[in-house]
């Protein structure tokens, strides 16, 4: 019974940090939730191993970032293409910032599992090399190379993205 | 579009997606009673649904033990007290597959003649066994009482066969309000409620052909993130919240399993009988199965799912 409050006390502290996490990997606020409740359940009968864990947040951010790539492998269906976008990016607010963070963020939906996790991990979580390395469970220098590629992938398509949104404004 | 530095720009969209997205106390709610009861879905779960958890994360399930105690007037005749109340029907469930559709049963079950209003009382403590804790089957008991009785036909002072005034009065409230699927819950709790360390209390209606007259056709307590603050237990002492194995330990041989169908539809023990209570049971992990729900009605089955 104590694992179960203190499962109670972690989902309560930490959620949103969670959901934030599952929603910027997964691509939307709903496979978002659906990413974490997958991720809980199957680490509540486990528990003891996340409290004894050094850091038992980052043991499941591990799990769900693990859960999303190894579904992505198993689902046959590699990325979402088109993401369901934010919904204060929804309205008529189409000012130049607001447009490139829908095209980023369609973007990042494109990449494949494991780049995406490297980007949310280092440029919103602020891990380090060596903790990203952790999470995916390789070397570092595999995780500077994933971003590499990744961020040269952004790159690219920002720049075709552009080069299409200015000619289809002409 | 390019000209800003790409990281500066991935940066901001990440953190303006994460600004917009935070976990509500019923998300909350929805992610912890989910895990427990070892759903790995919650989108199908809004907050309406939680307090039919055990509907749901009973048509999940692998296997329903039914208790059943016939309670009939010959048996009466035959012990010096009045007889032990219901037949409380126990499930359990695995975790092991995704809850299918929430969709109750349409299996009939046998008909009963929903008991007087006059009975929510009429289980005195003389009726229980040996094993009935001593701070239960009071007469009379509000839905804010530390502790609550749970018989096939009442909980507290709520009975089956009152009108929804008559129960929300027994209750202690001036109302009930329905939250869908037929479920109601007093005026004006709600999901605080629940988290802030109390179960799930609640009428509901199964319009089956046995229910089809009463106000409400069952009553239920399920777990929701704690049972810490009050305590529902049968009239034998079979406390929400216990291990699973205390169902056999108290009902023994009168305890009946039967399995949930893959399509998440309860199948209805024959036998389902006027004076049967459900206690529904949900394991989340192999070690520490435990006891997360508990209800009684018509056929309690579909009080179930």
């Amino acid at each position: 019974m104590d694992e179960a409050r203190a499962f109670d006390a972690f989902v309560r502290a930490h959620a949103t940090d969670l959901l934030r996490a599952a929603t910027l990997t997964s691509g939307s606020r709903e496979r978002g939730e659906e990413l974490l409740q997958d991720t809980l359940t199957n680490l509540y009968p486990q528990w003891d191993k996340v409290v004894a864990a050094d850091v038992p947040i980052a043991y499941v951010r591990r799990a769900l970032m693990n859960r999303l790539i190894s579904a992505g492998r198993s689902s046959g269906s590699r990325h979402v293409t088109l993401w369901d976008l934010p919904e204060r990016w929804d309205g008529n607010d189409m000012s130049e910032a607001i447009a490139t963070r829908r095209v980023i963020w369609q973007l990042l939906g494109a990449l494949p599992d494991r780049q995406r996790v490297a980007l949310v991990l280092r440029y919103f979580n602020d891990l380090a090399d060596a903790q990203i390395a952790k999470v995916l469970g390789c070397r570092e220098a595999t995780v500077r190379s994933i971003i590499s590629r990744a961020l040269a992938a952004l790159r690219r398509d920002l720049a075709v993205a552009s080069i299409t949104g200015k000619a289809a404004s002409e | 579009m390019i000209d800003r530095d790409l990281d500066e720009q991935i940066s901001e969209t990440l953190n303006e997606v994460a600004d917009q997205t935070h976990a509500d106390p019923q998300l909350v709610n929805r992610l912890i009673v989910n895990a427990r009861s070892g759903r790995t879905r919650v989108a199908t779960l809004r907050w309406r649904s939680t307090w039919v958890v055990p509907s749901l994360a009973v048509a999940a399930v692998v296997a329903i033990v039914i208790i059943t105690i016939l309670l009939t007037t010959s048996s009466a005749a035959h012990h010096s007290v009045p007889p032990a109340s219901p037949s409380p029907a126990v499930t359990q469930t695995a975790p092991t597959s995704a809850a299918p559709s929430p969709a109750r049963s349409a299996t009939p079950t046998a008909a009963r003649t929903a008991p007087a209003s006059t009975t929510a009382t009429s289980h005195p403590a003389s009726t229980t066994t040996a094993e009935t804790p001593s701070a239960v089957i009071q007469g009379g008991q509000q839905w804010t009482s530390p502790v609550l009785t749970i018989t096939d036909h009442s909980l507290g002072a709520v009975s089956i066969g009152m009108s929804m005034t008559q129960a929300a009065h027994a209750a202690g409230f001036t109302s009930f309000t329905a939250i869908g699927d037929g479920v109601s819950i007093p005026t004006p709790w709600g999901p605080a409620r629940s988290a802030a360390g109390y179960p799930e209390l609640y009428v509901s209606r199964w319009a089956g052909p046995s229910g089809s007259t009463q106000a409400f056709t069952c009553v239920g307590a399920f777990i929701g993130t704690s049972t810490t603050k009050q305590v529902i237990t049968t009239p034998e002492g079979v406390r929400l919240g216990d291990p699973a194995s205390r169902i056999l330990a108290v009902y023994g041989s009168r305890a009946r399993n039967v399995p949930a169908l893959p399509s998440g539809m309860d199948p209805v023990p024959s036998t389902s009988s006027p004076t049967t209570a459900t206690t529904s049971s949900s394991n989340s992990d192999t070690q520490g199965q435990q006891i997360v729900a508990i209800v009684g009605g018509l056929t309690p089955v579909n009080c179930v799912g």
